[in-house]
């Protein structure tokens, strides 16, 4: 029995081996380097920096370059000296200007998040930028120490999503809607969250959450026509935010469709889907 | 067991084994029914000793005459591998194809029927069961196939038989020599060739043997005239071997085996095999010092490497092009005692360990889209440990035989992305599954007279749910066209049975005919599920589940009658099934025999005749997609003319198969796979001498 005690026992002392060498290549580490600028946001990029008036900053972060769907936003206020400010109050208006009209998009108003270090929110771009179309950008900044809010502005550019992140429908009474995709972002084998977020257009200058509707879904993987089990159908767990979870039993295109009811289970929209690779 | 692996020529040994076998039926409750060598060395003088030792766990042993050069053994009819199994009353073969049948013990198939090489575990690295054990042992390689029904318990558990495939090692030598021999085969239908060879050196301390095939084969014609498409396959197979003489007591063996197929074609199946390569190792060490109170003993470990990689450039109308590889590695490590004699009792004991790692990937490559991947067998790892004692006892005229196997079994996924898909199908599986798994069996027997016997015997066991029961994941299975999903959650199967055996045994012949009856309870089945399958040609989906109960039940024959140089032979076999649900179970071959005589006359000339018969089956499982199969009669011939020079013989041989171009396919072949129509066969063999 001896020769197998020591070749089962081998691995965790190659093991316990190899750690030792990484905890002092750690050690080394520490010492020489700074925090990184973005701790709290990897992932995120920084796209603008708005400077106010007052002396503020207001640093925007996305994890990537706008385009038509749900955006995750992060915001970053600093002081004059270069502190982060969390105590502020931040709001954002997108706006697109067609020239003959102006509408702006959904949105969920940034709330201080202590991991990101940062104001998250969110924007719903319903469309492109275009030759004829241009998107703006205004951060409205509250402060304690100043009196009046702070309105910054900038130009942003939004592109178009390939495969589309977002869908519109119109329902009987007329009112548009928009469903947008918000989870998964890195899809895996397996289980993963599956939410999207339902706004109705009101007005152009209001875009509010859906609320009470039904969400139902189905992944199918088109080349091959089937589906896959244990779908978990989206309920509501915020306004107009839809949480479920889809299994994706392969690797490949999934295509899940997305369908949206009332309450009463008529379908609204009944023949959209996400394409999703992984 | 020193004596087991004394060094001593071959074919004496052959030559000498039947009669020591008629004189061990006597003594010991042992049916040993030798199908090839036969009653051919009736007249030899008996080493019963050497007998004893080798087979003494043996209901039946078919030794091959790839193996025997002496004269005598002309007397029996000479046929391929594959009517020496189905010769075998408890033997059908599953087809696919030409390549790798699947032996099927009393009826079952699939994983209740253990295969094993040299003892060793062998796991298909294939999903769709294309590979079995079998399929990596050359036939000139293979010198006996034992089989052990279970009330012999060492190697089973919970299975409704075992087949151990020998293959030939070096053996040493009382004065040095060499011994080899070579041999072509061609044949009409299915064009191709085969080569093999062997080229043995025996010294009295060491010994090395390498043993050689290769052949290739074409699609062959049916008894129709039409070409039965993916028939064709490339093989060849590499063994080497050596033996080394430690001291008088010890010895060491050592063995590689290297297996490679190509192009192997499925008709069965949507694809075929591109490649199959299997590499299958051992070292032992034998010793016929005592083991405290036991005579000698023998401690193997072993490695085995399988790798499987199907094919389907070959086909038309591919939905989609698809890879399908997989890998199988199995280590293990067997210990036997010879045996503890103590009055009329007799002990022995034996002992496993083993450990097996499978992965089998499908990546579908759909046009003009991202290619798509699963982990069909999702690095799953099966580990194992037994301990078995065997107990004879010989009362006056009866005699007992017991055997106890305790055994456990730990299965787990081993891969983050293996158990994430598990998670998703409602499992949790990152804690390891493990059964416990007892074997025990009981045969009493009782000598009418000095040559008739009659034994009853029952055996119970569970086995363990393998590596695709359990974790399988969307595996398409050719024959019933669904997708099968495994079971982490699966208990173990259990099984009695209960078994009746009459022999006779005369002076030029013996006679055997059993009754069995199989019981399951936990049986596990493919139980239908909703959903949606996964793959192209799926017609929905299956789940391996518990089903309540299956019963299995059959008769079978065999006999064989020497009378100078005539030799005749036969073997009748009948099984029957039910599922819980009433249901027939899929694959149950049909009453079914053969009968072959052959006659060899001026010592040099063999002439034979066969027929192979199956009657209609009718008990078909249509969720299987069956429906009755025609029952057919089949003769074949074959005349061979021996040379004898000084220094090698040499044996040319015309056999006939399928003289009538009869067009049939046996019940058990999937999806009806036409067998092919005649075909003749040439072959030319020369042996050392």
């Amino acid at each position: 029995m001896k020769p197998f005690s020591i070749l089962s026992k081998t691995p965790f002392l190659l093991l316990s081996f190899s750690l030792l060498f990484l905890s002092s290549c750690d050690d080394d580490n520490e010492q020489e380097e700074t925090p990184p600028v973005n701790a709290g946001v990897e992932g995120y990029q920084l796209r603008h920096n708005l400077s106010s008036d007052a002396g503020y900053e207001v640093e925007v972060y996305s994890p990537q370059a706008y385009f038509v769907g749900y955006n995750r936003l992060a915001l970053r206020v600093r002081s004059g000296s270069g502190n982060l400010v969390s105590d502020a109050t931040v709001k954002f208006l997108p706006m697109m200007d067609m020239g003959s009209m102006m509408h702006t998009t959904p949105v969920e108003q940034p709330q201080y998040d202590a991991d990101l270090n940062a104001f998250a929110g969110s924007a719903t771009f319903i469309m492109p930028s275009t030759s004829t179309g241009r998107w703006t950008m205004k951060v409205v900044l509250e402060v304690p120490d100043l009196a009046l809010p702070d309105t910054l502005e900038t130009d942003i550019t939004v592109e178009a999503a390939e495969p589309a992140r977002l869908f519109s429908f119109t329902d009987t009474s007329g009112t548009g809607y928009f469903v947008a995709l918000r989870a998964p972002r890195a899809p895996e084998l397996g289980l993963n969250p599956y939410s999207v977020m339902v706004y109705q257009r009101e007005s152009m200058m209001n875009l509010p959450a859906a609320t009470g509707l039904e969400v139902a879904i189905e992944p199918r993987m088109p080349s091959m026509g089937h589906g896959s089990p244990n779908n978990v159908m989206p309920s509501e767990i915020a306004p107009g935010h839809y949480e479920g979870e889809v299994n994706f039993t392969m690797s490949g295109l999934w295509r899940v469709h997305t369908d949206v009811l009332t309450s009463e289970g008529d379908t609204l929209a009944g023949d959209s889907w996400f394409d999703i690779t992984l | 067991m020193g004596k087991v692996l004394k060094g001593d020529n071959s074919s004496n040994d052959l030559a000498k084994r039947p009669v020591s076998l008629l004189a061990a039926g006597l003594k010991i409750p042992l049916a040993v029914l030798l199908l090839a060598a036969g009653a051919a060395g009736l007249a030899q003088s008996p080493d019963t000793t050497d007998v004893l030792d080798r087979h003494e766990d043996l209901t039946e042993v078919l030794i091959l005459e790839e193996r025997v050069k002496n004269a005598v053994a002309q007397h029996a009819f000479r046929y391929g591998l594959e009517d020496k199994l189905k010769a075998l009353a408890p033997i059908n073969l599953v087809a696919r194809g030409p390549y790798a049948r699947e032996l099927m013990y009393r009826g079952q198939s699939g994983n209740r029927t253990q295969v094993r090489v040299d003892g060793m575990r062998v796991y298909m690295a294939c999903t769709d069961r294309m590979d079995p054990p079998s399929s990596y042992v050359a036939t000139n390689n293979l010198a006996e196939i034992a089989l052990q029904d279970p009330t012999e318990g060492a190697l089973q558990s919970g299975q409704a038989g075992a087949v151990n495939l020998k293959t030939a090692r070096a053996r040493l030598g009382k004065r040095p020599e060499w011994r080899w021999n070579a041999g072509l085969r061609g044949q009409t239908n299915g064009g191709g060739a085969q080569a093999m060879m062997n080229l043995e050196r025996r010294k009295q301390n060491w010994a090395v043997r390498l043993n050689g095939s290769w052949q290739k084969r074409t699609p062959y014609i049916d008894g129709r005239g039409q070409k039965v498409d993916f028939t064709q396959y490339e093989k060849q197979n590499w063994a080497l071997s050596g033996v080394y003489r430690l001291s008088p007591q010890d010895k060491l063996q050592a063995q590689v085996v290297y297996d490679r197929a190509v192009d192997v074609g499925y008709p069965s199946l949507p694809m075929d095999v591109g490649l199959a390569r299997g590499v299958i190792s051992s070292i032992s060490y034998l010793s016929s010092r005592n083991w405290g109170p036991f005579a000698g003993g023998r401690v193997k470990v072993y490695f085995n490497d399988i790798f499987h990689e199907m094919d389907d450039t070959q086909r038309p109308h591919v939905p989609m092009h698809m890879d399908m590889p997989g890998w199988s590695r199995t280590y293990g490590l067997n210990a036997r005692t010879g045996q503890w004699s103590l009055g009329q009792h007799q002990l022995k004991a034996q002992a496993e360990l083993y450990h097996n790692y499978r992965r089998a990937e499908m990546t579908m490559y759909p046009e003009g889209e991202p290619s798509m991947f699963m982990l069909t067998w999702p690095d799953a790892r099966l580990s194992g440990a037994a301990l078995a004692l065997t107990h004879q006892w010989k009362l006056k005229r009866w005699y007992l035989d017991n055997s106890l196997r305790l055994g456990g079994e730990e299965t787990r996924v081993s891969s983050a992305n293996g158990q994430r898909q598990w998670e998703a199908q409602g499992y949790e599986v990152e804690e390891p599954r493990r059964v416990l798994l007892p074997q025990l069996g009981i045969k009493m027997g009782r000598d009418l007279g000095a040559r008739q016997s009659l034994e009853a015997s029952f055996s119970y066991g569970l086995r363990g749910p393998t590596t695709p029961e359990r974790y399988g994941y969307y595996l398409f299975n050719a024959a019933d066209g669904y997708d099968y999903l495994g079971n982490p959650d699966l208990r173990p199967e259990r099984l009695a049975t209960y078994a009746l055996a009459y022999k006779l045994r005369q002076k030029n012949g013996q006679v055997k005919g059993e009754a069995y009856w199989q019981a399951y309870r936990d049986y596990i089945f493919g139980a239908f599920e909703e959903g949606s399958p996964l793959t192209a040609r799926s017609r929905g989906i299956r789940r391996y589940a518990n089903e309540a109960a299956a019963s299995f039940w059959g008769l079978s024959a065999q006999g064989q009658w020497q009378l100078n140089a005539w030799n005749l032979r036969g073997t009748l076999k009948w099984n029957q099934g039910q599922l819980s649900d009433g249901e027939y179970p899929p694959l149950l071959p049909p009453l079914q025999g053969s009968v072959n005589g052959a006659y060899s006359f001026k010592e040099h000339w063999q002439v034979g005749g066969q027929l192979r018969w199956a009657l209609a089956q009718r008990r078909f499982n249509r969720d299987f997609r069956e429906r009755a199969t025609p029952g057919y009669a089949l003769a074949d011939c074959r005349v061979a003319y021996r040379g004898l020079q000084k220094s090698f013989d040499w044996e040319l041989a015309l056999a006939g198969r399928n003289l009538l171009d009869q067009y049939y396919f046996p019940h058990t072949s999937i999806n009806r796979i036409a067998s092919p129509g005649r075909n003749l066969v040439l072959e030319l063999k020369v042996m050392g001498k």
